[in-house]
């Protein structure tokens, strides 16, 4: 088991499935879906479902997301979609349009 | 050319259904099913598959199973444990004993000299 990196330049369309973390600072647009967690870099475009476990946004996603822990919108944050976690922070300066559903 | 930041990598585990594309250099070390396009230095790892149509990067290092079309504006280099159905076209191609190939090459490269005399 070793980390997934979607480093910056990089982009992926398609379904991703890793066992481990993802890190992303480049693109992905479709699928995400790992048990481990998701970080999505500031800089980072992610067009995609997420589900994790601790999910943690800086940069743009537009899409669902969700957390078997808990997700985490960082200061410059941009989410646009649902989010499904028992646990949610949105930092002052993160922008967030979208459903919570915390009753995980 | 491709050496700035660190490199993308798929994870042992990971799963990639689809394309992956960009400049940059990449590890992988999981499974793609799909396409690879990367300007940049691609390895596929031991342990790890490339299941498409076509594999294109700069530079190629292949240690695991590719089935795909192979193209590397540089060299590509086939290792021991490497196992790669398709066409290969590379500037070069570097094959190590043990390798598994069932592919056609397609490379420009001159002779030795004791072979031109």
């Amino acid at each position: 088991m070793s980390a997934t990196v979607i480093a910056q330049g990089i982009a992926i369309e398609g379904e991703l499935t890793s066992e481990d973390d993802v890190e992303i600072t480049g693109t992905l647009k479709g699928r995400l879906s790992t048990r481990s967690n998701v970080t999505v870099g500031s800089g980072a475009v992610v067009e995609a479902e997420v589900a994790g476990s601790n999910v943690v946004v800086a940069g743009h996603v537009t899409g669902n997301v969700t957390a078997a822990d808990r997700v985490d919108i960082q200061p410059g944050a941009r989410l646009i979609g649902d989010i499904k976690s028992a646990r949610l922070t949105i930092a002052d300066g993160a922008s967030f349009k979208g459903n919570v559903d915390m009753d995980a | 050319m491709a050496t700035r930041g660190p490199d993308a990598v798929l994870g042992v585990g990971s799963k990639v259904r689809g394309r992956v594309s960009g400049s940059g250099n990449l590890q992988i070390l999981g499974t793609v099913e799909g396409d690879v396009s990367v300007r940049g230095h691609v390895t596929v790892a031991e342990g790890a598959s490339v299941q498409g149509t076509s594999l294109e990067a700069d530079q190629l290092v292949i240690e695991g199973g590719v089935d795909a079309d192979v193209q590397a504006e540089g060299d590509i280099h086939i290792l021991a444990n490497a196992a790669v159905r398709g066409r290969l076209r590379g500037a070069s191609i570097r094959l190590d004993e043990g390798a598994s190939i069932s592919a056609e090459f397609d490379v420009a490269f001159d002779l030795p000299a004791e072979l031109l005399a």
